[in-house]
Formats: C-alpha cells, sequence, structure tokens
C-alpha cells in the first residue's frame, strides 16, 4: 500500500511543484514598468519645501519655478551685457564689446569642451557648418566660419568678439539664442575658440 | 537633286536633335551647379517650398524679373538702401532681416541656382517621404538584474530539492519492498485498486506526513521568495519607465543626432540638477525641424505638442500668450534625506553620464537604469579612485596634505572653514 501511494504520490508532488516553480516564475516578472512598485514612507521621497519642477498652487501660473523679477542679478553674475536684439545692437557690441577673461589656455581649453558639447552638432568640429545634424540634412547648414559669408555684412571669419557674442546670446536666423543654456563667461570661452576657428583654412 | 535634298534633311535633323540633347544636358548641367551653389549659399535661409529665414523660392523665376534677382542676389542691402521699392518691401516683410550680399557668385553661377530653383520647384511634391528608418529600437528592460537571479536562483534551489526528495522516495519504497515483502501486500493492492475514487485518494494524500511537509516546505520557499523580492524592491523604482507627455526619443537626439546631452540637460555640468530643458531649448531646432516627410506633409504630432505648449503659431513664427510647461513625469527622484549633486560627479569627477543613466543614447523611452540605492552608491564610491591631478577641486586638500607633511599647522579655513555654508545653510 505505501509503495503505491508513493506511486501516486510522485505525481502529486511533481504536479505541486511544478505549479510553485511557474507561479513563483509569473509572479516575480509581472513587475509593472509603468509604476515606481512598491512603496514603503512615499513622504520620505517628496520634500517638504517645493521641487522646482512641481506644481505649485500658491503660485498664479501653477509652477513652483518662477521667473525673477526684473533687475534681478543672480549670484557670481559676471556683467551686464546691454545691447539690444536689433543689427544697431549687434554693430554696437561688435565695435565696442571685447572679450573680458584673459587668453589663458585654461579658458581656451574650455571654450573648446564647450564648443563641442553645445556648438559642433550643427557648426561641426572645425566650424565649418557641417556637424552631425547637418550631415543627415535635417537641418541646413550654417556658413562656414573661416569661409561663409555673414547675412549681416562681411565674412564670418571677420567677426569680432562683440559681434559672436551677440550672436549666441540672441541667435541669428534659424539659430536660436543660447542665452538660457550659457553663462556669460561662458559664452566668451567658446567665443575665444571661435576665433581659433575663423584661422582655420 | 532628291538624294542631296534628302542629305540636308537628314542633316538638319540630327543637327537639331543634338541641338535639343545639347541644351537639355547644358540645363541639366546648370541645374546640378546650381544645386551645389544652392546648398552652400542659399540653404541656411531659404527653402524651396516653405518660409523660413528668408522666403520659400519656388516660383520665384515667375514672380520676378531675372536682371532683378541677378541685382537682387549679389548685393541685397545696397538695393535696399538704393530704396529700390519690391526690395523695401521684401525687406519689411521679413522681419527686416538682411540678406547676405553674395559678391562672389558670378552671373553663370547664378543662373544656374535659378535654374535649379526652377527646375526642382517644377517637380512634383509627392517626391518626398523617404526613409522613417529610425524607428523605435527595441528597448532592452533592465528588470533589476540582482533580483531575476535571485529568482533564477531560487527556482534552482527548489529544483534541487524536489530531485532529492524524489530519490529518497525511491530508496524508502525499494526499502519497504524488500522488508515488507509478505502475503499481506497482494491483498493490499487489490484493495487499494478497488476502493481508488477521488476522495478516497485525497483523504490518503492529507494523511501522508511527507507530502504534507513537502507542501509546507515548498511553500515557506515560496512565500519568503515572493516576500524577500517584494521588500529587496520596496521604494527601488530601477526599471521605471513611465509614459511621458512627449514621445521624446533620447535614441534619436543623443544616439541618431550625435547632440552633446550638455546641450540640453545644461545644468548637469554646474549645479545640483542636471534640469530639464525649458521649451525654448527645443525650439533652437524645432523652429525650423518639423518631420513633415514623415507625416504626409503635416507637422509631427509631438512636435505640435511643444507649439501648442508655447502657444505658438508655425505658419507666423510668433509666440502667443498662453504658454505652459511641459509636465513630464520625473524617472530619477531620491529621497528628500539624500542629497545629490550633479556638477560634483559630472565635472569634478568627470564620470559620463552613462555610468549611471545607462546606455540613454539607445533608449527611445527613458528608463531608470540604475537603482539609486545606497549601496550602489556606496560601492561606486569604495571602488573609483579620485583623480586629482589638475583638478582645482582638490587643490586645497592637497595643499594641506603638502603643509602636513612638511610638518606645518594648518588651520580650519584651510579645510573650508570659513565658507559660507559651513554655518549659515
Amino acid at each position: 500500500m505505501i509503495e503505491n501511494m508513493l506511486v501516486m504520490n510522485k505525481l502529486r508532488i511533481l504536479g505541486t511543484a511544478f505549479i510553485v516553480v511557474a507561479s513563483a516564475a509569473i509572479i516575480s516578472s509581472c513587475g509593472d514598468k509603468r509604476s515606481t512598485g512598491w512603496e514603503y514612507a512615499r513622504n520620505m521621497y517628496d520634500p517638504i519645501a517645493y521641487n522646482p519642477d512641481q506644481p505649485n498652487k500658491n503660485f498664479k501660473n501653477g509652477q513652483t519655478a518662477q521667473v525673477p523679477p526684473a533687475g534681478t542679478i543672480p549670484v557670481g553674475f559676471d556683467g551686464f551685457f546691454e545691447y539690444p536684439n536689433t543689427i544697431e545692437g549687434y554693430e554696437a557690441a561688435g565695435v565696442s564689446l571685447t572679450n573680458p577673461l584673459p587668453a589663458a589656455p585654461a579658458n581656451l581649453a574650455q571654450g573648446k569642451v564647450l564648443y563641442q558639447n553645445m556648438c559642433s552638432h550643427c557648426h561641426g568640429a572645425e566650424g565649418k557648418g557641417d556637424g552631425s545634424i547637418i550631415k543627415q540634412d535635417k537641418f541646413p547648414p550654417p556658413p562656414s566660419y573661416s569661409t561663409g559669408m555673414s547675412s549681416r555684412g562681411g565674412a564670418v571669419k571677420d567677426l569680432t568678439d562683440g559681434k559672436i557674442f551677440h550672436t549666441i546670446t540672441y541667435g541669428v536666423n534659424l539659430m536660436g539664442p543660447h542665452r538660457s543654456q550659457l553663462e556669460p563667461s561662458e559664452r566668451w570661452k567658446i567665443v575665444m575658440y571661435v576665433h581659433e576657428l575663423q584661422k582655420l583654412q | 537633286m532628291r538624294s542631296i535634298s534628302l542629305f540636308f534633311r537628314s542633316v538638319v535633323q540630327s543637327l537639331v536633335i543634338i541641338c535639343f540633347f545639347g541644351i537639355n544636358t547644358l540645363m541639366a548641367q546648370d541645374a546640378t551647379e546650381g544645386a551645389a551653389l544652392f546648398q552652400k549659399n542659399c540653404k541656411s535661409c531659404h527653402a524651396l517650398d516653405r518660409k523660413m529665414t528668408g522666403p520659400a523660392l519656388k516660383g520665384v523665376n515667375e514672380r520676378r524679373e531675372e536682371a532683378w534677382l541677378l541685382k537682387w542676389i549679389k548685393n541685397a542691402p545696397a538695393m535696399i538702401a538704393s530704396g529700390d521699392p519690391t526690395a523695401v518691401q521684401l525687406y519689411n516683410e521679413n522681419n527686416k532681416m538682411l540678406m547676405t550680399p553674395m559678391p562672389m557668385l558670378t552671373e553663370g553661377n547664378i543662373l544656374s541656382i535659378l535654374a535649379y530653383i526652377k527646375t526642382e520647384g517644377e517637380k512634383p511634391l509627392a517626391a518626398a517621404a523617404t526613409s522613417s528608418a529610425a524607428g523605435a529600437a527595441a528597448v532592452t528592460s533592465s528588470d533589476g538584474g540582482i533580483n531575476t537571479y535571485m529568482i533564477i536562483g531560487l527556482i534552482a534551489v527548489i529544483l534541487i530539492a524536489l530531485f532529492i526528495i524524489l530519490a529518497l522516495n525511491r530508496v524508502i519504497a525499494t526499502l519497504e519492498k524488500l522488508l515488507i515483502d509478505g502475503p499481506d501486500a497482494e491483498l493490499e493492492l487489490l484493495e487499494v485498486q478497488t476502493e481508488s475514487s477521488g476522495l478516497s485518494n485525497f483523504n490518503h494524500l492529507v494523511k501522508n506526513k511527507k507530502f504534507i511537509f513537502f507542501t509546507i516546505i515548498l511553500s515557506v520557499i515560496f512565500l519568503s521568495a515572493v516576500g524577500l523580492k517584494g521588500m529587496w524592491n520596496t521604494g527601488v523604482h530601477q526599471g521605471y519607465q513611465p509614459v511621458q507627455p512627449i514621445k521624446f526619443s533620447h535614441q534619436l537626439h543623443a544616439g541618431l543626432n550625435q547632440i552633446n546631452c550638455q546641450y540640453c540637460h545644461s545644468g548637469a555640468f554646474k549645479s545640483k540638477n542636471a534640469s530639464i530643458p525649458s521649451l525654448n531649448v527645443c525650439m533652437n531646432c524645432h523652429n525650423y525641424v518639423q518631420a513633415t516627410e514623415k507625416y504626409n506633409g503635416e507637422i509631427s504630432p509631438e512636435i505640435q505638442k511643444i507649439y501648442t505648449a508655447l502657444d505658438y503659431d508655425p505658419k507666423t513664427s510668433q509666440y502667443g500668450a498662453n504658454q505652459r510647461p511641459v509636465e513630464w513625469i520625473r524617472i530619477h527622484n531620491l529621497p528628500d534625506l539624500a542629497y545629490f549633486n550633479h556638477s560634483q560627479h559630472v565635472s569634478v569627477a568627470g564620470i559620463e553620464c552613462q555610468k549611471c543613466h545607462g546606455p540613454i543614447e539607445t533608449m527611445a523611452e527613458v528608463y531608470q537604469y540604475s537603482p539609486l540605492t545606497m549601496k550602489w552608491c556606496i560601492n561606486c564610491h569604495k571602488e573609483t579612485e579620485v583623480n586629482h591631478k589638475d583638478n582645482a577641486y582638490y587643490d586645497d586638500l592637497i595643499a594641506a596634505h603638502e603643509k602636513l607633511k612638511k610638518g606645518d599647522k594648518i588651520t580650519a579655513s584651510l579645510l573650508g572653514g570659513i565658507e559660507c555654508g559651513k554655518c549659515h545653510y
């Protein structure tokens, strides 16, 4: 009798084991990637103060991140830029604005890195207007630094400090303004490196 | 006579044919030369069928006289200054943007550009819509490496246990067969066979201690596996991949287009937050890029979401007043009790974004690659060597150690003891 029961039990044991293993596999694999999963003490994740990217009903537009009041100067702000986004402002900047940073190798090296990260996908590694997006024909080519003509007069290779700075700040034609992405000092470092690229042949 | 006239006729015919083909190839040459010149000199500001910085050029050959165009393309600003009525009108219509003077183009160059515009403008519009190759590459989901291994291990353990029990069963069975090999065995065999209905089977099972024991063991293993996995993953958002309001693909932007991470996440290099780019950064490219070729000439619905959020009219290039931010869903979220600073890791330590965020340039939809647990942070901090050479951040630290080596005394201020944040936090 025992022997027989064992024979029958073996089937059941196998069956149970199979079900257990299968359900373990199923349950472990059904984690939902659209949810964060189980959380314990969610309030430890949520800050007491508002995060900049959080909605906020205390402000009229419902955002936590507010535009600073006009005339606010951020900590470490390195200089005013009082030239307006007009052709006159551009010309004026070209005449009277010069790079306040010393032409040190460290600044130039940082300018190169910034140029590669912020400009080269359009203007190309050597400023010839052949960046990765241009090569794929997804964006019209900008004029070459060394051989192109500026739409605001003259050759691009003759553009001065102030004109390049004005262009990065406000953009021109299809190029958008980059002042929200680059601090003035970073723009000046890029200007320094652009001058190097203008000299290329 | 007749043969002579025939001869002349054939000569004239062939001449006509030669001339015809000649002109045709000449025109084609003009157009190909024009295409190259257009690419180099005009394309920055002009498209054929849409207004960009300058007006759309399709049909310009009919709109303006050739002599006027020649003069205009050579030196547009001079023409505006001279007070030519058409030139002044154009200048005012296009936001008072001056057209780049092109003194280096010869008359022939300009004519071939015009030939290119003419032939290109006469082509039917449907020719577009070519490759939509990019596509959504299969995103390899990384549903928690450790935990998958853990589960596989557990399953293996269960299987091994099962195998051992089965083997033991067999041994016991053989032993019993040898010990209780008497006349009763056959009788009982018969008895069992007659009684074997479903209910009696179940009763036998419930009475079987070995079976009960095995079931309990299995359920304990199973429940502890599930429980351990649940507890292990509580508060760990690894693999989290929420549906974002815009189907932005890092695979396309960072991978295929090779736009540097810093271009959009400019904060990562200089502040605590990597920062989600504001929409003006999107518009630096998407004022032009509308992916119309993939949507039968319509603006891509995903790019349209940027325009809607900005209340931007792509036809007039004007922004409205009713602007609202895109409500992106945050994926990487450290608890508020932990402080993390991007610039410290990216700028000071020089760590690649991919070290923590995984192969972001292959993700069509972003998921959380790393567990962001304390153990994960600490393991990396234990292993990573500090590169203090030419690294201004560590200058003070190195200076302090040099002083100590020399036997000098150092002050708290040398170790940053008079930084504002030490007291006023």
